[in-house]
Protein backbone atom coordinates (compact mmCIF):
# COMPACT_ATOMS: atom_id res chain seq x y z
CA UNK A 1 0.00 0.00 0.00
CA UNK A 2 1.02 3.56 -0.52
CA UNK A 3 -0.14 6.83 0.93
CA UNK A 4 -2.62 9.20 -0.62
CA UNK A 5 -1.76 12.51 -2.18
CA UNK A 6 -3.64 15.60 -1.06
CA UNK A 7 -5.97 15.41 -4.06
CA UNK A 8 -6.90 11.82 -3.23
CA UNK A 9 -8.21 12.57 0.23
CA UNK A 10 -11.99 12.93 0.10
CA UNK A 11 -13.65 14.77 2.95
CA UNK A 12 -16.10 12.46 4.62
CA UNK A 13 -14.37 9.24 3.57
CA UNK A 14 -13.79 6.69 6.31
CA UNK A 15 -10.84 4.37 5.80
CA UNK A 16 -10.99 1.05 7.61
CA UNK A 17 -7.42 -0.15 7.95
CA UNK A 18 -6.94 -3.84 7.31
CA UNK A 19 -3.95 -4.30 9.61
CA UNK A 20 -5.11 -5.19 13.11
CA UNK A 21 -3.21 -6.01 16.28
CA UNK A 22 -3.75 -8.12 19.37
CA UNK A 23 -2.03 -6.29 22.20
CA UNK A 24 0.16 -8.55 24.30
CA UNK A 25 1.63 -8.43 27.77
CA UNK A 26 5.01 -7.98 26.12
CA UNK A 27 3.84 -4.91 24.19
CA UNK A 28 2.62 -3.33 27.39
CA UNK A 29 5.68 -4.21 29.46
CA UNK A 30 8.32 -3.17 26.96
CA UNK A 31 6.59 0.05 25.95
CA UNK A 32 5.90 1.09 29.54
CA UNK A 33 9.42 0.42 30.76
CA UNK A 34 11.08 1.82 27.65
CA UNK A 35 9.24 5.10 28.21
CA UNK A 36 10.24 5.09 31.90
CA UNK A 37 6.66 4.95 33.05
CA UNK A 38 6.51 3.47 36.53
CA UNK A 39 2.70 3.43 36.72
CA UNK A 40 1.74 0.27 38.65
CA UNK A 41 -1.61 0.17 36.84
CA UNK A 42 0.43 -1.10 33.90
CA UNK A 43 3.10 -3.10 35.72
CA UNK A 44 1.79 -4.53 38.97
CA UNK A 45 -1.16 -6.94 38.81
CA UNK A 46 -1.54 -6.99 42.61
CA UNK A 47 -1.86 -3.23 42.65
CA UNK A 48 -4.16 -3.19 39.63
CA UNK A 49 -6.50 -5.77 41.21
CA UNK A 50 -7.58 -3.10 43.68
CA UNK A 51 -8.15 -0.46 41.00
CA UNK A 52 -11.42 0.27 39.20
CA UNK A 53 -10.19 -1.86 36.31
CA UNK A 54 -9.56 -4.95 38.41
CA UNK A 55 -6.49 -5.85 36.41
CA UNK A 56 -3.53 -4.27 34.61
CA UNK A 57 -4.47 -1.92 31.78
CA UNK A 58 -2.37 -1.31 28.72
CA UNK A 59 -0.38 1.93 28.57
CA UNK A 60 -2.59 4.31 26.58
CA UNK A 61 0.40 5.83 24.84
CA UNK A 62 0.97 2.44 23.26
CA UNK A 63 -2.60 2.56 21.96
CA UNK A 64 -1.91 6.06 20.66
CA UNK A 65 1.22 4.72 18.99
CA UNK A 66 -0.78 2.01 17.25
CA UNK A 67 -3.31 4.55 16.02
CA UNK A 68 -0.53 6.78 14.73
CA UNK A 69 1.21 3.85 13.10
CA UNK A 70 -1.45 1.58 11.66
CA UNK A 71 -2.93 4.14 9.27
CA UNK A 72 0.42 5.04 7.71
CA UNK A 73 0.56 2.36 5.05
CA UNK A 74 -2.89 3.34 3.76
CA UNK A 75 -2.80 7.09 4.05
CA UNK A 76 0.57 8.73 4.46
CA UNK A 77 3.31 6.39 3.28
CA UNK A 78 5.54 8.53 1.11
CA UNK A 79 3.00 11.35 0.91
CA UNK A 80 3.37 13.25 4.15
CA UNK A 81 5.85 15.90 5.13
CA UNK A 82 5.01 15.36 8.74
CA UNK A 83 2.58 15.31 11.57
CA UNK A 84 1.64 18.85 12.58
CA UNK A 85 0.48 17.76 15.98
CA UNK A 86 -2.21 15.98 17.88
CA UNK A 87 -5.16 18.22 18.60
CA UNK A 88 -7.38 16.04 20.65
CA UNK A 89 -6.66 12.64 22.11
CA UNK A 90 -9.23 10.67 24.08
CA UNK A 91 -9.19 7.25 25.65
CA UNK A 92 -12.86 6.47 26.33
CA UNK A 93 -12.23 2.89 27.40
CA UNK A 94 -9.14 1.07 28.66
CA UNK A 95 -7.30 -1.48 26.58
CA UNK A 96 -6.63 -4.76 28.32
CA UNK A 97 -3.89 -7.26 27.58
CA UNK A 98 -5.27 -9.60 24.92
CA UNK A 99 -7.57 -7.05 23.28
CA UNK A 100 -7.46 -6.81 19.49
CA UNK A 101 -7.31 -3.30 18.08
CA UNK A 102 -8.48 -2.08 14.68
CA UNK A 103 -8.28 1.48 13.41
CA UNK A 104 -10.44 3.68 11.19
CA UNK A 105 -9.58 7.11 9.86
CA UNK A 106 -12.07 9.75 8.79
CA UNK A 107 -11.12 12.70 6.60
CA UNK A 108 -12.56 15.76 8.35
CA UNK A 109 -11.37 18.58 6.17
CA UNK A 110 -8.60 19.66 3.90
CA UNK A 111 -7.16 22.91 2.68
CA UNK A 112 -4.28 24.01 0.55
CA UNK A 113 -1.25 25.37 2.34
CA UNK A 114 -0.66 29.10 2.09
CA UNK A 115 3.04 28.85 2.66
CA UNK A 116 3.88 25.72 0.67
CA UNK A 117 2.17 25.36 -2.70
CA UNK A 118 3.20 21.74 -3.09
CA UNK A 119 1.44 20.59 0.04
CA UNK A 120 -1.93 20.74 1.70
CA UNK A 121 -3.24 20.26 5.18
CA UNK A 122 -5.56 17.34 5.86
CA UNK A 123 -7.35 17.04 9.19
CA UNK A 124 -8.11 13.50 10.22
CA UNK A 125 -9.86 11.73 13.02
CA UNK A 126 -8.47 8.29 13.76
CA UNK A 127 -10.55 5.93 15.88
CA UNK A 128 -9.40 2.70 17.48
CA UNK A 129 -11.83 -0.07 18.39
CA UNK A 130 -11.43 -3.23 20.40
CA UNK A 131 -12.86 -6.63 19.49
CA UNK A 132 -16.20 -5.61 21.07
CA UNK A 133 -16.37 -2.59 18.75
CA UNK A 134 -15.89 -0.24 21.68
CA UNK A 135 -13.96 2.94 20.98
CA UNK A 136 -10.69 2.86 22.89
CA UNK A 137 -9.03 5.89 21.34
CA UNK A 138 -9.91 8.89 19.23
CA UNK A 139 -7.22 11.08 17.80
CA UNK A 140 -7.63 14.28 15.81
CA UNK A 141 -4.64 15.61 13.98
CA UNK A 142 -3.56 17.74 11.08
CA UNK A 143 -1.13 16.30 8.56
CA UNK A 144 0.96 18.03 5.93
CA UNK A 145 0.30 16.07 2.77
CA UNK A 146 2.09 16.36 -0.54
CA UNK A 147 0.18 17.41 -3.60
CA UNK A 148 0.29 15.05 -6.55
CA UNK A 149 3.46 15.81 -8.49
CA UNK A 150 2.73 17.46 -11.81
CA UNK A 151 2.77 14.85 -14.54
CA UNK A 152 5.52 15.27 -17.04
CA UNK A 153 4.37 14.50 -20.58
CA UNK A 154 6.81 13.44 -23.21
CA UNK B 1 13.79 11.95 57.09
CA UNK B 2 10.98 10.29 58.96
CA UNK B 3 10.69 6.57 59.35
CA UNK B 4 8.86 5.05 56.43
CA UNK B 5 5.48 3.61 57.19
CA UNK B 6 4.59 0.09 56.19
CA UNK B 7 3.31 -0.07 52.68
CA UNK B 8 4.31 3.50 51.86
CA UNK B 9 6.79 4.53 49.24
CA UNK B 10 9.54 6.79 50.46
CA UNK B 11 9.80 9.50 47.84
CA UNK B 12 11.19 12.97 47.64
CA UNK B 13 9.10 15.40 45.68
CA UNK B 14 9.08 19.13 45.78
CA UNK B 15 6.34 21.26 44.31
CA UNK B 16 7.02 24.88 43.69
CA UNK B 17 4.15 27.22 44.48
CA UNK B 18 4.57 29.87 41.84
CA UNK B 19 3.55 33.37 42.75
CA UNK B 20 3.60 34.37 39.15
CA UNK B 21 1.36 33.42 36.28
CA UNK B 22 1.47 29.79 35.07
CA UNK B 23 4.65 28.97 33.23
CA UNK B 24 6.72 31.65 34.91
CA UNK B 25 7.71 29.90 38.14
CA UNK B 26 11.30 28.77 38.27
CA UNK B 27 11.14 24.99 38.06
CA UNK B 28 12.60 22.93 40.83
CA UNK B 29 13.91 19.45 40.32
CA UNK B 30 11.64 16.82 41.80
CA UNK B 31 12.09 13.17 42.48
CA UNK B 32 15.73 12.57 43.15
CA UNK B 33 18.58 14.65 44.42
CA UNK B 34 17.47 15.50 47.91
CA UNK B 35 18.62 12.49 49.89
CA UNK B 36 22.16 12.53 51.20
CA UNK B 37 24.15 10.07 53.25
CA UNK B 38 23.09 11.57 56.58
CA UNK B 39 19.40 11.21 55.73
CA UNK B 40 19.14 7.48 56.24
CA UNK B 41 19.58 6.12 59.75
CA UNK B 42 20.29 2.64 60.95
CA UNK B 43 17.06 0.70 60.89
CA UNK B 44 15.42 2.94 58.29
CA UNK B 45 13.03 0.82 56.24
CA UNK B 46 12.13 1.26 52.59
CA UNK B 47 9.67 -0.33 50.20
CA UNK B 48 9.88 -0.18 46.43
CA UNK B 49 7.07 -0.66 43.91
CA UNK B 50 6.09 -4.10 42.67
CA UNK B 51 6.23 -5.53 39.19
CA UNK B 52 4.38 -8.52 37.80
CA UNK B 53 6.80 -10.91 36.16
CA UNK B 54 5.87 -11.78 32.60
CA UNK B 55 6.98 -14.29 30.03
CA UNK B 56 8.64 -11.33 28.30
CA UNK B 57 10.86 -10.71 31.33
CA UNK B 58 12.12 -14.25 31.26
CA UNK B 59 12.70 -14.53 27.56
CA UNK B 60 14.27 -11.08 27.23
CA UNK B 61 16.60 -11.70 30.17
CA UNK B 62 17.66 -15.07 28.81
CA UNK B 63 18.37 -13.52 25.44
CA UNK B 64 20.17 -10.46 26.75
CA UNK B 65 22.36 -12.29 29.23
CA UNK B 66 22.81 -15.52 27.31
CA UNK B 67 21.52 -17.51 30.27
CA UNK B 68 19.66 -20.32 28.54
CA UNK B 69 19.63 -22.71 31.47
CA UNK B 70 16.65 -24.94 30.91
CA UNK B 71 15.09 -24.19 34.30
CA UNK B 72 14.12 -20.85 32.79
CA UNK B 73 13.25 -21.75 29.23
CA UNK B 74 11.96 -25.32 29.27
CA UNK B 75 8.68 -26.02 31.06
CA UNK B 76 9.15 -29.80 31.08
CA UNK B 77 12.72 -29.54 32.40
CA UNK B 78 11.61 -27.18 35.17
CA UNK B 79 8.79 -29.54 36.13
CA UNK B 80 11.16 -32.49 36.24
CA UNK B 81 13.42 -30.46 38.54
CA UNK B 82 10.51 -30.02 40.93
CA UNK B 83 9.21 -26.60 40.03
CA UNK B 84 5.68 -25.57 39.11
CA UNK B 85 6.91 -24.17 35.81
CA UNK B 86 9.74 -22.14 34.34
CA UNK B 87 11.42 -20.16 37.09
CA UNK B 88 12.72 -16.63 36.92
CA UNK B 89 16.52 -16.27 36.80
CA UNK B 90 17.81 -15.45 40.26
CA UNK B 91 19.91 -12.59 38.90
CA UNK B 92 16.78 -11.15 37.29
CA UNK B 93 15.00 -11.09 40.66
CA UNK B 94 18.13 -9.51 42.13
CA UNK B 95 18.29 -6.87 39.42
CA UNK B 96 14.58 -6.08 39.64
CA UNK B 97 14.88 -5.64 43.41
CA UNK B 98 17.86 -3.30 43.07
CA UNK B 99 16.20 -1.44 40.23
CA UNK B 100 12.74 -1.01 41.72
CA UNK B 101 14.14 0.30 44.99
CA UNK B 102 15.78 3.15 43.11
CA UNK B 103 12.29 4.42 42.38
CA UNK B 104 12.05 5.52 46.00
CA UNK B 105 14.25 8.40 44.89
CA UNK B 106 16.92 7.93 47.56
CA UNK B 107 19.78 7.38 45.16
CA UNK B 108 19.98 10.90 43.78
CA UNK B 109 23.41 11.47 45.33
CA UNK B 110 24.92 8.04 44.94
CA UNK B 111 28.52 8.16 43.70
CA UNK B 112 29.27 4.45 43.49
CA UNK B 113 27.74 1.03 43.84
CA UNK B 114 30.12 -0.93 46.01
CA UNK B 115 28.78 -4.41 45.56
CA UNK B 116 26.37 -7.05 46.66
CA UNK B 117 26.87 -9.78 49.23
CA UNK B 118 25.13 -12.76 50.69
CA UNK B 119 22.64 -13.29 47.88
CA UNK B 120 20.34 -16.12 48.89
CA UNK B 121 17.59 -17.50 46.69
CA UNK B 122 14.98 -18.57 49.22
CA UNK B 123 11.97 -19.44 47.07
CA UNK B 124 11.34 -19.69 43.33
CA UNK B 125 9.76 -16.84 41.42
CA UNK B 126 7.38 -17.73 38.62
CA UNK B 127 5.81 -15.95 35.66
CA UNK B 128 2.72 -14.22 37.02
CA UNK B 129 4.22 -13.52 40.44
CA UNK B 130 4.36 -9.92 41.57
CA UNK B 131 7.54 -9.08 43.46
CA UNK B 132 8.56 -5.92 45.28
CA UNK B 133 11.72 -5.04 47.20
CA UNK B 134 11.95 -4.03 50.83
CA UNK B 135 15.18 -2.86 52.37
CA UNK B 136 16.51 -1.95 55.78
CA UNK B 137 19.57 0.15 56.51
CA UNK B 138 21.88 -2.19 58.43
CA UNK B 139 25.01 -0.10 58.26
CA UNK B 140 25.81 3.54 57.73
CA UNK B 141 29.30 4.96 58.22
CA UNK B 142 31.48 7.78 56.89
CA UNK B 143 33.73 6.74 54.03
CA UNK B 144 37.46 7.28 54.00
CA UNK B 145 36.81 9.65 51.10
CA UNK B 146 35.93 13.08 52.50
CA UNK B 147 32.37 14.23 52.04
CA UNK B 148 30.99 10.76 51.39
CA UNK B 149 29.48 7.96 53.39
CA UNK B 150 28.45 4.36 52.92
CA UNK B 151 25.06 2.73 53.27
CA UNK B 152 24.55 -0.99 53.45
CA UNK B 153 20.99 -2.09 52.81
CA UNK B 154 19.60 -5.52 53.56
CA UNK B 155 17.11 -6.30 50.81
CA UNK B 156 14.19 -8.71 50.76
CA UNK B 157 12.44 -9.63 47.52
CA UNK B 158 8.83 -10.26 48.53
CA UNK B 159 6.11 -11.87 46.41
CA UNK B 160 2.36 -11.29 46.37
CA UNK B 161 1.82 -13.86 49.12
CA UNK B 162 4.31 -12.15 51.42
CA UNK B 163 6.87 -14.90 50.86
CA UNK B 164 10.49 -13.76 50.77
CA UNK B 165 11.98 -15.09 47.54
CA UNK B 166 15.46 -13.64 47.95
CA UNK B 167 17.63 -11.75 50.41
CA UNK B 168 20.87 -9.91 49.81
CA UNK B 169 22.96 -6.99 50.99
CA UNK B 170 24.08 -4.13 48.83
CA UNK B 171 26.31 -1.19 49.62
CA UNK B 172 26.51 2.27 48.14
CA UNK B 173 28.78 5.29 48.40
CA UNK B 174 26.71 8.44 48.86
CA UNK B 175 27.52 12.15 49.03
CA UNK B 176 27.19 13.94 52.32
CA UNK B 177 25.01 17.00 52.65
CA UNK B 178 26.90 20.22 52.12
CA UNK B 179 29.45 18.83 49.72
CA UNK B 180 29.54 20.12 46.16
CA UNK B 181 26.12 19.47 44.69
CA UNK B 182 24.99 19.18 41.12
CA UNK B 183 23.34 22.58 41.20
CA UNK B 184 19.81 21.31 41.54
CA UNK B 185 18.93 23.73 44.34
Amino acid sequence: MAGLYFEEFVVGDIHRHAVTRTVTETDNLLFTTLTMNSQPLHLDEEFAKDSVFGTRIVNSVFTLGLVAGIHVSDLTLGTTLGNLGFEDVRFPKPVLIGDTIRVESEVLEKRESNSRPDTGIVRLEHRAFNQRDEVVCTLRRAAMIKRRPAEVSA
Amino acid sequence: MTRAEEGALVTQSITVKGNDAPGTARPKVTGQGDTFWEDLELGHWLRGPGVTITDAHLVQWAGLTGDWVSLHLDETYAAAAGFAGRIVHGPLSLSLSLGLLTQTGIFGNVTAWLGVDAVRAKAPVYIGDTIHPQAEVVLTRPASKPGQGIWTLEYSTVNQRGVIAMTFRSSFMVRCRGTEERGNG
